[in-house]
């Protein structure tokens, strides 16, 4: 489903992003883990055209990234407050994102219904503009964003920060349940536990390199906390 | 304390447009300067014009008391709309061990040293002293100087005041505008019975110890900021009041397709930000130009009038086009949204940014029927040309806007460039017209216009192709320019 092959990308000396081949099979729940600087945002802005590569190919369903755009329409992404339009009602958003997608208001509004748990009633009929929710609660609407029209793939950059816990368990809940119909997940996160528990696989970036490319077991935890455990000391 | 202050002259040195390049910085310096100097003039020529003016039998104290008035409330007007909120923000001091009440003292002393009071003083200083001084002696100039700082420091109290009360309120503009409107109906039907009582009442106050009286004016308004500042230190308390979706939104528009939500999401972004509501309300006021500008006997002349008063709403919003959008703008790039339609979008809002004021322009007929095929011409041109001339240079501008970030003066975004858009937009028409009407006449100049509008309208794809082409070409660097707004 996505095609990285000798990616590279440095801002002056220094080298962010440095991959040299990196495959990830459609259906696949792939887990980016990494401290601050590791890269994970540049591999993921990267794989969205949103950044120009020094050299490498990126290429998701076999459309290369940066030279078609047609990879758009079975993409969704949500990585940070960048992608909110904050002047809008969520509503008013998510009719919009849908229309790009091609749906229609009613098309957009039942694909929004399973996420009728995770808004809670703070989302959706409150007269509110997403710049004055919570962050919290911007995230949710980004999240719930980039599912609206059942995109194959689906890249989040740390789904998990700044949600409270039941919504981390009910998010965690749903991206299981989008892996199952097929959904390919891309997603980073500092929270060991929640991407071990729902990625099949898990990468270790460090410094623009991949350190460690794991397929999850019982250990996989214990053996990313001890990394991280050392490169600490 | 000392270390307070100090944090707030960083602050207002790392923040706003010093952080915005150099074309805002030169900006700023020379409005300030010209403002200065502009007020050493003033201060040269008043006494001039006070001589001309004032009838022989009246004192120059009462003279300029037939004036304070208009002054008083002129000022306080003008400092509503324009002075900036002092803000210490206090969020970050008030968990440290310093006493609120002190906070709040610092804040107010601090808004006292404004330019407005600054430009004041240059004005009238030497006018008391070249003035008042030779005729009425130092003691009723003292009263005099007394009383203007004592109306300086309660007008600005209480423009700052006046502003935390209303600024995020929509009918206090309404409000404003109707008291505005009263004086000046009273003043129309009275024939300056104002004049008379302002001058009835404060020139004695103006040249006795009374004017001390008047300092109860900035302690009472201190009093109000105050007690207000003590209350609201709360955050809850003053965020409640923004949260409202307000009146604007009832001229909200929806649309079914995707090129009409998307002039319908920018027509939002209009509405519901500050800065671009006003950069569209002087696009009104514009619409006034002509009133003053056009002379009946040079038709010819009226045509750089006319492409500037119904370009101005395109060209005001339209030199930021891409930059309002920078807060959301990897957004817009991931999205299956074909650039070439993004672009269609803005087309059709600067189109109706264009036509819009055409239609009301078509009230000048009144005037001068000769005004509407001049009208006709411009509006064509703005529509046919300018707007895709604006699209293809709105890539050029990567100052990232912050349209959360709202107050009366913020130039963020603001670069050398916008001078130098203003001269392909504006002048190329005169160019065309002149060409043509120089040797052929008036209309022979407008046919010009309009045919090369028309043929500009047909090429209509190849533009967009091309615009969405550079926006290709350039949207990392955008992309990249964007993200580096303050987090």
């Amino acid at each position: 489903m996505i095609h990285i092959h000798n990616a590279q990308k440095s801002y002056g000396e220094r080298e962010v992003l440095n991959i040299e081949s990196l495959d990830i099979d459609k259906g696949a729940c792939f887990g980016l883990v990494g401290n601050n600087g590791a890269g994970k945002t540049t591999l993921f802005r990267a794989l969205l055209d949103l950044i120009p590569l020094d050299a490498g190919i990126i290429a998701i369903n076999d459309i290369q990234v940066s030279t078609s755009e047609n990879w758009k329409e079975i993409t969704g992404a949500f990585l940070d407050e960048g992608f909110l339009i904050d002047y809008l009602k969520p509503e008013e958003y998510f009719v919009y994102v849908g229309k790009t997608r091609g749906l229609t208001r009613d098309q957009t509004n039942q694909q929004l219904e399973r996420f009728s748990e995770l808004f809670g009633d703070e989302i959706i009929g409150q007269k509110r503009f997403i710049r004055d929710l919570s962050k919290g609660n911007q995230k949710k609407v980004g999240i719930a964003a980039s599912f609206i029209g059942n995109p194959d793939v689906v890249i989040l950059d740390e789904p998990f920060a700044n949600l409270d816990p039941s919504s981390q368990f009910i998010l965690r809940e749903l991206i299981d349940e989008e892996h199952k119909n097929g959904v390919t997940f891309l997603i980073s996160s500092h929270d060991l536990s929640h991407v071990t528990e729902i990625c099949s696989r898990i990468v270790l970036l460090d410094r623009g390199k991949v350190v460690k490319d794991l397929k999850t077991n019982p250990s996989t935890l214990n053996e990313l906390e001890d990394h991280f455990r050392r490169i600490k000391q | 304390m000392l270390e307070i202050l100090r944090h707030s002259v960083l602050a207002s040195l790392r923040g706003g447009f010093m952080r915005g390049g150099w074309g805002g910085k030169i900006l700023l310096g020379i409005v300030g300067l010209y403002f200065t100097l502009l007020a050493i003039a003033v201060s040269y020529i008043l006494p001039e014009m006070v001589n001309k003016h004032k009838p022989e039998d009246l004192s120059v104290i009462s003279y300029t008391a037939s004036f304070a008035l208009y002054y008083i409330l002129g000022d306080l007007a003008f400092r509503f709309a324009s002075q900036e909120l002092s803000s210490i923000q206090l969020r970050h001091y008030t968990l440290l061990p310093i006493p609120f009440k002190r906070l709040v003292n610092l804040i107010l002393g601090k808004s006292l040293f404004n330019f407005l009071n600054l430009i004041a003083l240059i004005v009238f200083l030497p006018f008391a002293k070249n003035l008042i001084l030779p005729e009425s002696g130092f003691f009723p100039s003292l009263w005099w100087l007394v009383f203007l700082i004592a109306i300086l420091l309660g007008n600005t109290l209480l423009g700052t005041h006046l502003k935390r009360l209303f600024a995020s309120n929509t009918k206090a503009t309404l409000i404003k505008l109707v008291i505005i409107g009263l004086i000046a109906l009273t003043e129309w039907y009275t024939d300056g019975a104002l004049q008379s009582v302002s001058q009835f009442v404060f020139s004695p106050i103006l040249s006795s110890p009374l004017a001390l009286l008047f300092f109860a004016y900035p302690v009472l308004a201190y009093k109000w900021n105050h007690r207000y500042l003590l209350f609201n230190r709360y955050e809850e308390r003053w965020r409640i009041n923004d949260k409202k979706d307000g009146i604007w939104s009832k001229l909200d528009f929806n649309g079914e397709s995707l090129l009409s939500i998307l002039v319908a999401n920018e027509w939002k972004l209009i509405l519901r930000h500050k800065r671009t509501r006003s950069a569209i309300l002087l696009t009104v006021l514009f619409l006034f130009y002509g009133v003053f500008f056009y002379k009946d006997d040079n038709i010819g002349s009226s045509m750089f009038i006319a492409v500037f008063m119904l370009g101005s709403g395109a060209l005001n919003y339209g030199q930021y086009l891409i930059a309002w959008e920078a807060r959301y703008f990897d957004g817009i790039l991931t999205r299956p949204l074909q650039v070439e339609k993004f672009f269609l979008g803005k087309w059709r809002l600067l189109v109706l940014l264009n036509l819009i004021p055409f239609i009301f322009s078509l009230l000048y007929a009144f005037k001068n029927v000769e005004l509407v095929p001049v009208h006709f011409a411009a509006a064509l041109y703005n529509i046919g040309f300018n707007t895709y001339l604006l699209m293809f240079l709105s890539t050029y501008q990567r100052k990232p806007i912050d349209l959360n970030a709202g107050s009366a003066l913020n130039y963020q975004g603001t670069s050398a460039l916008q001078f130098l858009m203003i001269f392909p937009l504006i002048l190329l028409p005169l160019v065309i017209y002149g060409l043509f009407s120089w040797p052929f006449g008036h209309y022979a100049g407008l046919l010009a216009l309009v045919v090369f509008s028309v043929l500009s309208l047909a090429f209509h794809r190849t533009w967009i192709k091309g615009i969405a082409t550079n926006f290709r070409e350039k949207k990392y660097l955008m992309a990249d320019s964007f993200r580096q707004r303050e987090s």
